[in-house]
């Protein structure tokens, strides 16, 4: 590749016309290593003409969905903040005359074996997805990002050793974790988010210490250093804004994680179980009724995926708003 | 080459015996005492003491550890709280149903996720990938159990065809593999569909057309065999979140297994039992990994020459 660098920088410009009406076409913003770019085939005119434009046509489906995903956010948001002026009823309120009754006027969602009305008990239940899923990602997140980003910058046995740590965390299945760790905590929200939290550290502080890396060597680091700036300064200052990017796609997605994660602990029993069960545990109870009455589940789970659709989508767009790749043209 | 394959094997021990204090600290440094939880909140603080002596948890913390990791070192994973019963023997009588369903699960969701990505590189952008796309997207934002609870009201509630719950045969296994398969098999999609659009504008591409190969064949042979290599690094994850996806199956399914007995341990605040079954998953984990990573070296000579450099 260096080789091709050279080259290109020795012979006669009319030599090459291809390569050079060609690159600045695929690759329009400054790329990092132009050697690499230049190993690229040319555009051709049959299978793989214009890689980028094609990858920007993909996804069009999903793209439309993304106002749809940011709509049922604040939906469910606003669920969980004012659930009782949403719910038409309380969720304590069990009608023992329609008990297990079928979707219909009266009950959006059906009821329930205890003759609560499931719309209610979904929209009651949105408060925990959404604690779970904002806190434990700031939490996992943050604690994450400094790992990830200290040992990425740092480098050296400093480096090593906090790799091998994650590494010996990962090695413990992460449902498992958040399970010993509620189990030792007992059941409670914050315990909770605590054990979510816990577990999901590693793969931020793995994916940071990869653009950490990456960053160290970049010219304005040195320059930053030779001004005299401190190592806290500069990863304050310019290596975390220059991971930015990166952290609000990953901690996006990662919200979807914890809050799947956290309806899998509900399922198997070490959630919250007040008078406001969380989707997870609503699915637990509705399984016993599963041959009855299919909305039992039906409902609470589509909560759930729908809230996890949404907010994968828009860290999915995120990704490709924010990808060097399909930077517009 | 062997200098490697023994460092990173010393280095898998070392992650292996971190990984078992790690557990071990959880489990018993942070605070709730197994005693109290299972003699219940009524107990008088005499009969509280009198278990803790007998489950060995009122030695020193230190102590506690030194004779567990004697114990793992000799292949004892202590007695259940609960049962009396030895931890080892306990979980080695639900390894093969676990194993079982771990297997079959883990080769559906290759099959289909290879499958899927392929089909979705050849029909790239058009309405055929984009369905797949969106579903994959569905499927991945599911939890596990409700797949599962959809695939039941499917199968065997409206249809008939297929039972619930059961043990043994092959019939009732078929829910909890499909479930299961279908579930992870959107990760490998992914890497598939992601691997082969990058691989064919890579130059060796170029070189294979200028050598005259057919389109047809640098897709099917190169560029698919070298997309499907990439997979194998999923396969350390697949299997070390094996357990985690266990313990849903088992207790949607209600099948026998490990993941099932870690639930029930967990309900009786069972350590031991708990114990014994992260320490095996994370020694399955830790070992596939140690695999993958070795055939790397086998598989890709690149990685050989990296090696010198520190990079995985």
């Amino acid at each position: 590749m260096k080789s091709a660098v050279d080259q290109l920088l020795a012979t006669p410009k009319r030599a090459l016309p291809e390569i050079v009406f060609e690159a600045p076409e695929l690759e329009p913003s400054s790329s990092p290593s132009p050697s690499v770019r230049l190993g690229q085939p040319a555009p051709r005119s049959r299978e793989g003409a214009q890689p980028s434009r094609s990858r920007l046509s993909e996804l069009r489906i999903l793209d439309l969905l993304v106002p749809a995903s940011l709509l049922l956010l604040s939906f469910v948001a606003a669920c969980a903040a004012f659930p009782a002026t949403i719910a038409p009823y309380l969720p304590t309120d069990m009608q023992t005359d329609s008990i297990l009754s079928q979707p219909g006027v009266g009950h959006w969602f059906g009821t329930d074996q205890f003759g609560r009305d499931v719309f209610s008990l979904v929209v009651y239940g949105a408060r925990q997805s959404v604690l779970i899923g904002v806190f434990s990602v700031l939490i996992s997140c943050s604690i994450g990002v400094s790992l990830g980003l200290t040992a990425g910058y740092a480098g050296g046995w400093l480096d090593t050793a906090l790799m091998r740590f994650i590494d010996i965390w990962m090695a413990i299945p992460n449902i498992l974790l958040a399970i010993a760790l509620s189990t030792v905590l007992g059941p409670s929200l914050v315990n909770t988010i605590f054990a979510i939290s816990i577990t999901t550290i590693p793969r931020y502080a793995r994916i940071l210490r990869g653009q950490a890396l990456s960053v160290r060597s970049r010219p304005f680091i040195e320059a930053s250093r030779a001004a005299g700036a401190s190592h806290f300064a500069i990863l304050r200052r310019h290596v975390l804004p220059h991971c930015s990017a990166q952290i609000m796609v990953l901690a996006t997605l990662g919200v979807g994680t914890s809050i799947l994660i956290g309806s899998g602990l509900s399922f198997l029993g070490l959630g919250v179980n007040d008078e406001r069960p969380d989707w997870g545990y609503l699915l637990t109870q509705g399984r016993g009724y599963l041959t009855v009455a299919w909305w039992t589940v039906t409902f609470p789970g589509l909560a759930i995926t729908s809230l996890v659709v949404s907010v994968n989508l828009l860290g999915d767009s995120l990704r490709r708003r924010f990808d060097p790749r399909n930077a517009p043209r | 080459m062997l200098r490697r394959i023994v460092e990173r094997f010393l280095v898998s021990l070392g992650v292996i015996f971190g990984a078992v204090t790690l557990i071990f600290l959880v489990l018993n440094w942070l605070p709730g005492d197994a005693a109290t939880l299972i003699a219940g909140e009524d107990a008088s603080p005499d009969t509280v003491h009198h278990l803790r002596v007998k489950l060995g948890t009122d030695r020193p913390l230190s102590d506690q550890y030194r004779s567990y990791l004697t114990g793992v070192i000799h292949g004892d994973l202590g007695t259940s709280y609960v049962t009396r019963e030895p931890v080892v023997r306990r979980l080695a009588a639900q390894l093969p149903s676990t194993l079982m369903l771990t297997f079959s699960a883990c080769s559906v969701a290759i099959v289909l996720g290879v499958l899927l990505g392929v089909l979705s590189v050849l029909y790239r952008g058009r309405w055929l990938d984009q369905g797949i796309q969106a579903l994959s997207l569905f499927v991945h934002s599911m939890p596990s159990f409700w797949l599962g609870m959809l695939m039941i009201l499917l199968f065997s509630v409206r249809l008939g065809w297929l039972p619930v719950i059961g043990n043994g045969g092959l019939l009732p296994l078929v829910l909890p593999v499909a479930t299961w398969g279908i579930w992870r098999s959107v990760p490998l999609q992914r890497m598939v569909r992601d691997g082969m659009l990058d691989g064919l504008h890579e130059p060796y591409v170029t070189t294979l057309r200028a050598k005259g190969l057919g389109e047809r064949r640098i897709f099917y042979v190169h560029v698919l065999r070298n997309a499907v290599t990439s997979t194998i690094t999923l396969l350390g994850v697949l299997v070390g979140e094996s357990l985690s996806n266990a313990v849903i199956i088992e207790t949607l399914f209600a099948r026998q297994g490990i993941g099932r007995t870690t639930v029930e341990a967990i309900g009786q605040k069972d350590v031991p039992v708990v114990q014994g079954a992260i320490l095996i998953s994370s020694v399955a984990y830790v070992l596939v990994n140690l695999l993958v990573d070795l055939s790397y070296t086998l598989i890709d000579p690149r990685t050989r020459l990296a090696t010198s450099k520190g990079t995985r």
